[in-house]
């Protein structure tokens, strides 16, 4: 089937309206794409941090009962705060690793 | 060299390896040089330039993001049309489950100051309708064809059909649109 063959003389009417609508050029649209763009940069690197955050804050948890138990009041809030501070703000990928290998060691 | 020199396709893959590496720069020349098509084609497809503006940044989001692994098999183009009509096919479905406000499909209005302006802006509205009343398969691949220039095997490739499917579609939206308009349609007067 040749889109040529059967022309009719309302075809090139009917090709010069869609062609009326070629191209759209918005002004400021590459300024907008490069913001659209960083924002995806920064969610894909909290996506990729999230499991280590939720690992590291579960490590924290599990971590207070034993430093409260033993005495251990000022470890316990500090790693209270670290913990609530990796769930809600997502620190860097190192601090989140360092406060884990902290809690590790400490428990 | 001077730029006209330049092949384009072969710009658009010098430009891609630049993104890959991660020029913003070269992103923001790669976005210039195709974002006026890609938003003139999804104004076609869905009546309201403000959501072709938000499905166009989105082809270049999801460009940028599979940069890396991109291999210059196809032309540019193509591809970003591939990606554009993958969107369709989602912001269609998510419309069917959800219908959008009246105002989402409106029209873009038209000065009419002038009678001759209304009369116009008559005749494009009555040729968006029929536009807009085709499949979509047919709707895709005649805009494809027609107003964005693409080849029959770079339609298959984008709208992931057989040549033979996609000449189908458009003799069937040639039909189409030719009855809806009638032998006496002048969309320039």
């Amino acid at each position: 089937m040749n889109d040529m063959a059967d022309r009719l003389p309302i075809d090139d009417r009917i090709d010069a309206a869609l062609r009326a609508g070629r191209e759209r050029r918005a002004p400021g649209f590459a300024d907008r794409a490069l913001v659209a763009v960083a924002r995806e940069r920064r969610r894909a690197r909290i996506l990729a941090f999230f499991p280590y955050a939720v690992a590291a804050a579960a490590c924290l948890t599990l971590a207070l009962p034993l430093l409260t138990a033993s005495g251990h009041d000022a470890e316990a809030e500090r790693l209270a705060h670290a913990a609530a501070a990796l769930e809600v703000g997502l620190p860097s990928l190192d601090d989140a690793e360092a406060l884990a290998a902290f809690v590790v060691s400490g428990s | 060299m001077a730029e006209s020199d330049v092949d384009p396709d072969e710009e658009d893959r010098r430009l891609m390896g630049r993104v890959a590496a991660g020029d913003d720069h070269a992103l923001r020349l790669l976005v210039e040089r195709h974002h006026g098509r890609l938003v003139g084609y999804l104004t076609s497809q869905l009546g309201s330039l403000a959501t072709a503006e938000e499905l166009a940044l989105e082809v270049f989001v999801r460009l940028h993001r599979a940069a890396p692994r991109w291999r210059p098999e196809a032309k540019l183009s193509t591809y970003l049309f591939h990606i554009a009509h993958n969107l369709l096919l989602n912001e269609r479905r998510r419309r069917a489950r959800k219908p959008a406000g009246a105002l989402e499909d409106a029209p873009e209005p038209a000065d009419l100051s002038h009678r001759s302006d209304r009369e116009v802006a008559d005749i494009q509205e009555a040729f968006r309708l029929a536009v807009a009343g085709l499949p979509e398969e047919q709707r895709s691949a005649i805009l494809l064809l027609v107003q964005q220039d693409l080849s029959y095997e770079a339609i298959a490739e984008v709208m992931g059909a057989g040549v033979p499917a996609v000449k189908t579609w458009i003799h069937r939206a040639r039909l189409r649109l030719r009855e809806a308009m009638g032998p006496d349609f002048r969309p320039e007067t």
